[in-house]
């Protein structure tokens, strides 16, 4: 995988409803007409957002079938996984240093929470 | 949540957060002069020296990461938002030593930028500091395209992001 299908892949997740798409598929194989069910979207809609993930290598559809159910691409998904984890740990220890240095600026605080997630 | 969290967590896929137990005022500076990251932006094992910081919109943050007994590497920032003691945005990339663009030195797999936001709000005396990123560039074509359809897409599906969260998380092995 290279920098631009990566950079691909993120832009193909970017969008609320293609990551709904791909949340589904991990449940299983799906068609287009049971991908679009929950969607208050038309089916050619959905077929744009599959054509998005099919380009970035995320989704792959079947030929056999004349109901071509589409399916997740487990590869492409790890290495966009994989770069997520990567960062993550270069900004946990970004922020460990960051707090140590406030800290020994600021002697009034204390030891930082750590990961505490909004929402 | 405001709902431009909303739409800010509904267009990013990786998000950090932390709580310093220190007033937004200093943790800003830290964000914002250059004798200040250069204590702390590392990365860990790495000496920083700074030829350039010009903290402003369309600016740049130009430095040197120097590890003992391998090559000087070089980083850059492009500022394209700066909203003081409120938020950063800014395009993060390898660079060379004229503060030019270029690829990570040990892989072609690196986004050539990440675009990254901060904001910072304080209660308390404590500043949550929340960091959300994505590999920037084929992605503006991408989502303007996809702009017509959004409004029609803005409700209901918050939870997909925590689902997908889950399932990289899986495939990853955590």
């Amino acid at each position: 995988m290279s920098a631009d299908s990566l950079n691909r892949a993120f832009a193909a997740l970017a969008d609320p409803t293609r990551r709904a798409i791909i949340a589904r598929l991990t449940a299983g194989e799906a068609t287009v007409n049971e991908l679009a069910e929950p969607f208050d979207m038309t089916q050619p809609s959905i077929s744009k957002h599959l054509k998005v993930l099919e380009r970035a290598g995320l989704v792959s559809r079947g030929r056999a079938a004349q109901t071509r159910p589409c399916r997740l691409e487990a590869a492409p998904l790890k290495e966009v996984a994989n770069w997520v984890e990567t960062y993550r740990s270069l900004w946990e220890e970004r922020f460990d240093r960051l707090d140590s240095f406030l800290q020994s600026t600021h002697p009034k605080s204390t030891k930082g929470k750590k990961n505490v997630r909004k929402q | 949540m405001s709902a431009n969290n909303d739409k800010a967590i509904a267009t990013a896929l990786f998000e950090i957060t932390r709580v310093f137990d220190t007033p937004r005022e200093r943790v800003w500076r830290a964000w914002s002069e250059a004798d200040q990251l250069q204590r702390w932006w590392g990365p860990k094992g790495c000496t920083i020296e700074i030829p350039r910081l010009e903290f402003r919109l369309g600016g740049f943050f130009h430095y040197a990461m120097k590890f003992a007994g391998a090559p000087t590497m070089w980083g850059r920032f492009n500022y394209r938002e700066i909203v003081a003691l409120e938020r950063i945005v800014w395009l993060n990339s390898f660079s060379n030593e004229n503060c030019g663009i270029t690829r990570a030195p040990f892989s072609d797999l690196c986004p050539l930028e990440i675009e990254n936001t901060v904001t910072f709000s304080e209660r308390d005396g404590a500043t949550t500091v929340a960091l959300r990123a994505k590999p920037f560039g084929e992605v503006a074509a991408e989502r303007q395209y996809f702009e017509d359809l959004r409004p029609s897409l803005e409700q209901g599906y918050g939870g997909t992001f925590d689902q997908l969260g889950e399932h990289l998380a899986k495939l990853s092995g955590r």
